[in-house]
Order: C-alpha cells, then sequence, then structure tokens
C-alpha cells in the first residue's frame, strides 16, 4: 500500500497544472493601487489606530479622577479636623480657625463652561455612535437587497 | 514554488519594504507571486476571468491590509487566506440566493475539467469532495505544510492530516476505477 501512496504524492506534486495570469496583469493591479488603496491604506489604519487609544486615555483619566478626588477630598477634610481638635499644635494659635473660615480660591465655573466640557467629553462617543448607527443602517439595507428573495 | 537567490529578497522582506511605502517592491509581489495565486483560483472557481478578477482584488486587499501582516506566517499563507475568502465574496455577490454552506460544492460544481493529459489526476480528484480536493492542492501543487494548510483553510492541522489521508485513499480508489495505475500506468 505504502509504495502506491508514495508514486501517488509523487505524481500530484509532478503533475500539477500551471497557469500563467494574463499578460499585463501586474500593470493593472499596480495601477489601481496608487489611486484607490493608497489613499484608504492611510485612512484604514489610522482613525482605528488612534481614535481608539484617545478614547481609552480619556476614560482613564476620567476613571483615576474619579478615584483620586473623593480621596483627596477627604484628606483635606481630616487635616482640617485634626487641626481644629488640636489648635496648640500650631505655633500660631489662631491659623487653624483661619484655614476653615477662609474659603479655598477654587475657580468658579459657570453652567455655560460645564456644558461646554460636556459636550466635548460626550462629542467622541457620539460620533462613534452614529457611525455604528449608520453601518447597521447600511448592513441592514445590504441584507434586505441582496438576501431576501423578490416573490 | 518560487526559489529565491540568495541575492533575492523573501516575500516578507518585500512585504515589509511595501508597508514602508515602497510600491515597487509591492510590484516585486505581485511579479513573483501572481502565476500561483493565478492557478489556486483556477482550480478555486473554474474560470480565467472570475480566477483574475479575484487575484487583482485580492492583490488590492493585500496592499491595504498590509499592516496587518505581522510575519508570524509565511506571506503566501497570508495571500492565499486573503484570495480565498475574496472568492467566496465575490461567489456570494454572484449567487445571493445560495445558502452559505453550500458555497463550498457551489465552487466545485463550477469548476471544469482540464483537458491536459498532464492534469488526469487532477481531473479525477476533482471528482472527490471540495475540501479533499482543496486540501490536497495546498499540500501537494502549492507545497504548504500542514499547519499553513489548516491556516488557509480555516482549520486545524489535525483535520488536514485526516482530509489528506481520506483524500488519498478515495483518489486512488477512483483512479483505480478509470483504468489509471496510482502510479500512472494505463491498466
Amino acid at each position: 500500500m505504502r509504495p502506491h501512496q508514495d508514486q501517488l504524492e509523487q505524481r500530484l506534486r509532478r503533475e500539477k497544472p500551471e497557469h500563467a495570469a494574463p499578460f499585463g496583469f501586474t500593470e493593472r493591479v499596480m495601477s489601481k493601487i496608487p489611486s484607490d488603496a493608497r489613499s484608504s491604506f492611510r485612512s484604514d489604519s489610522h482613525p482605528q489606530q488612534l481614535l481608539w487609544p484617545r478614547l481609552a486615555t480619556a476614560f482613564a483619566l476620567l476613571a483615576i479622577a474619579a478615584v483620586l478626588l473623593p480621596e483627596l477630598a477627604s484628606q483635606k477634610s481630616t487635616h482640617f479636623t485634626s487641626g481644629q481638635a488640636n489648635p496648640s499644635s500650631s505655633p500660631h494659635g489662631d491659623t487653624s480657625t483661619a484655614l476653615i473660615t477662609e474659603p479655598l480660591p477654587l475657580p468658579t465655573i459657570t453652567q455655560q463652561q460645564f456644558q461646554a466640557l460636556t459636550t466635548q467629553l460626550d462629542d467622541p462617543l457620539e460620533k462613534e455612535l452614529n457611525n455604528v448607527i449608520s453601518d447597521t443602517r447600511i448592513a441592514i439595507q445590504f441584507v434586505a437587497a441582496n438576501f431576501i428573495p423578490d416573490r | 514554488m518560487t526559489v529565491l537567490d540568495e541575492t533575492e529578497e523573501s516575500l516578507e522582506q518585500l512585504a515589509a519594504k511595501a508597508r514602508a511605502g515602497c510600491s515597487h517592491s509591492f510590484e516585486r509581489v505581485v511579479e513573483q507571486t501572481k502565476d500561483r495565486l493565478f492557478t489556486y483560483l483556477i482550480q478555486l472557481v473554474g474560470n480565467e476571468h472570475d480566477a483574475e478578477d479575484i487575484a487583482q482584488e485580492s492583490f488590492i486587499k493585500a496592499y491595504r491590509h498590509l499592516h496587518q501582516f505581522d510575519g508570524r506566517a509565511r506571506f503566501t499563507t497570508w495571500l492565499y487566506t486573503i484570495a480565498k475568502n475574496t472568492a467566496f465574496t465575490h461567489l456570494r455577490r454572484r449567487k445571493f440566493h445560495q445558502p452559505i454552506e453550500e458555497l463550498e460544492d457551489v465552487l466545485a460544481a463550477e469548476s471544469r475539467p482540464f483537458t491536459d493529459a498532464a492534469d488526469s489526476i487532477w481531473n479525477t480528484a476533482r471528482q472527490l469532495k471540495p475540501k479533499f480536493y482543496e486540501t490536497l492542492w495546498l499540500f501537494y501543487a502549492e507545497g504548504f505544510s500542514l499547519k499553513e494548510t489548516a491556516a488557509i483553510m480555516n482549520t486545524n492541522a489535525i483535520t488536514v492530516r485526516v482530509n489528506l489521508h481520506r483524500a488519498r485513499a478515495a483518489l486512488e480508489k477512483k483512479l483505480t476505477r478509470v483504468g489509471l495505475q496510482p502510479e500512472g500506468r494505463t491498466l
């Protein structure tokens, strides 16, 4: 059985049909590349490569801020309370009271500024969502046009 | 299989250069692989016209997605996988009423037998199940390894090994039935 198989394998390797690509094939492929593919090679790879890291960075920053801000706030409040409880620890007896009574120099944010910031943060997500909706709509139309029989 | 001189760059090296923006390197990739790919596509779709369209589309797709070629597999394996998927898409576009599962059979049914006497063993092989024929073609005619054949056929190496064994047995039986011995002599 084995010699038969070896001969069969040899024949399969030796007798394979060969065809040459039509004349001018390479030129036809290359003529399509600079105008068509090269531009989309850039546009295909870049948005995907750039948009997701940006979104990921934005989310990471937001997450860090969400974790750190309450912690910082609680640290400040404990600092103030301990200062108030032990006023003698300070060389000037009334400074702790001054720390509590004086308002912190925080910048005031108007409602318009806050809304603008929210819109700016939501913008990439909204765009992405619109793209997904649009792609889904096109896909459904394509499927409906091609796969549902006319009858 | 294309034999490369020592001075000649491999397809992987040319692909890397093309990815960096050298279109001349990609032209050399096309030059070196077009005949092989064209022959494979003729086996798959059965006519030169479709094979040419699919080959052209495959090369353009390969260029567009060169940044996805990570060099872990051989360039030809990657290119053949693109070509096979393109062939399926091409056929699906034409035969949209056909369920996707039947496409393998459609590919086989569309293929016409070759008339050259030298092709007779492959003509007989064409009567086998499409997946057997394709496995034989990729492994013996194209010289891909079990792993590479599996990658192109989107399966695993064990399945390819089993399919090869079954395909050889079936082919041997068919050759004996049509009066041709596996070693090439007529009974």
